[in-house]
């Protein structure tokens, strides 16, 4: 008879993953509107930084601040779970 | 917005990777060389990019459909529509809007009454080019706003006595909706609408 036990070790991962997602909606969510907006459009969304510039009426010198700014606020929050998911690689 | 290609020094290349991440297809194509060039010759250009490698694996653990807040449902879903190709007309009026929006005391209402003339004056449904409020978080991030069918018939209202101010005026001879931007073949529907 099969036995349909799922593997305790990848279960772990895969609820740590869905830890790690909560944590980059919530970190996102925390970010600046303005600073949301640039990261979803170019890490998400794939626009480029001519595109975002055009979108937000705003020069592409500005677009790269605002995401800058995002990202680096994103590191500091996430910095320990970006470090584990390179660990799982 | 520059056009202007900055030699790819390293502290460009600290601006370009702390800016798009470590992902290659979305730095700006003219630099892209150029920065894959400076990573081949630098361990320290590396050591940022494996730094910022760290960020974009945690940013990709969220797929992106998991962003539902009103940003993505609202902005975002209406932006995605806007890249720029041949068939979307839409976009260049959308963004006029947008462009526009920041620059007036006007509500969203006013912007969206707008957009509805502006869909009209191109030719397209209204259903297509009416602007939900959240659209207008594109050029100024405010407080999202979501609509529903009382204000959708605020703006129905809206539009019976829409009077477009000096502002926008101005706005539609920039984008050149009113003169020229308009196609020749109105209908009888275009007559209907109040012309700028």
């Amino acid at each position: 008879m099969a036995e349909n036990i799922s593997d305790p070790v990848d279960g772990n991962v895969t609820d740590r993953r869905i830890d790690i997602a909560a944590s980059v909606k919530h970190a996102l969510g925390a970010l600046p509107e303005r600073q949301q907006t640039a990261i979803i459009l170019v890490h998400y969304e794939g626009y480029s930084g001519v595109e975002t510039a055009e979108f937000l009426d705003i020069s592409v010198e500005a677009v790269e601040s605002l995401l800058a700014r995002a990202r680096r606020s994103l590191r500091q929050t996430l910095k320990p779970q970006a470090i584990e998911l390179l660990g799982e690689r | 917005m520059s056009d202007e290609i900055k030699p790819m020094t390293f502290d460009r290349f600290r601006e370009l990777i702390a800016a798009y991440g470590a992902s290659p297809e979305k730095w700006p194509d003219q630099e892209r060389a150029l920065a894959e060039a400076l990573i081949a010759t630098s361990p320290e250009a590396e050591e940022i990019i494996r730094d910022a490698a760290a960020l974009d694996t945690a940013l990709d653990s969220l797929p992106t459909p998991e962003i539902s807040s009103e940003l993505r449902e609202g902005v975002l879903e209406i932006a995605d529509g806007l890249k720029p190709t041949a068939a979307n007309e839409n976009r260049n009026v959308i963004i006029a809007i947008a462009k526009w929006y920041p620059r007036s005391n006007g509500t969203w209402l006013r912007a969206a009454a707008a957009a509805v003339v502006f869909g009209v004056l191109c030719g397209v449904g209204v259903s297509q080019v009416f602007v939900p409020p959240n659209t207008v978080i594109i050029a100024q991030p405010a407080v999202p706003q979501i609509i529903d069918p009382v204000a959708e018939q605020e703006v129905q209202n809206e539009l019976t006595s829409f009077s477009p101010t000096e502002e926008l005026s101005a706005a539609l001879v920039d984008t050149g909706l009113q003169n020229g931007g308009v196609s020749e073949e109105s209908t009888e529907e275009d007559s209907e609408i109040p012309i700028i």
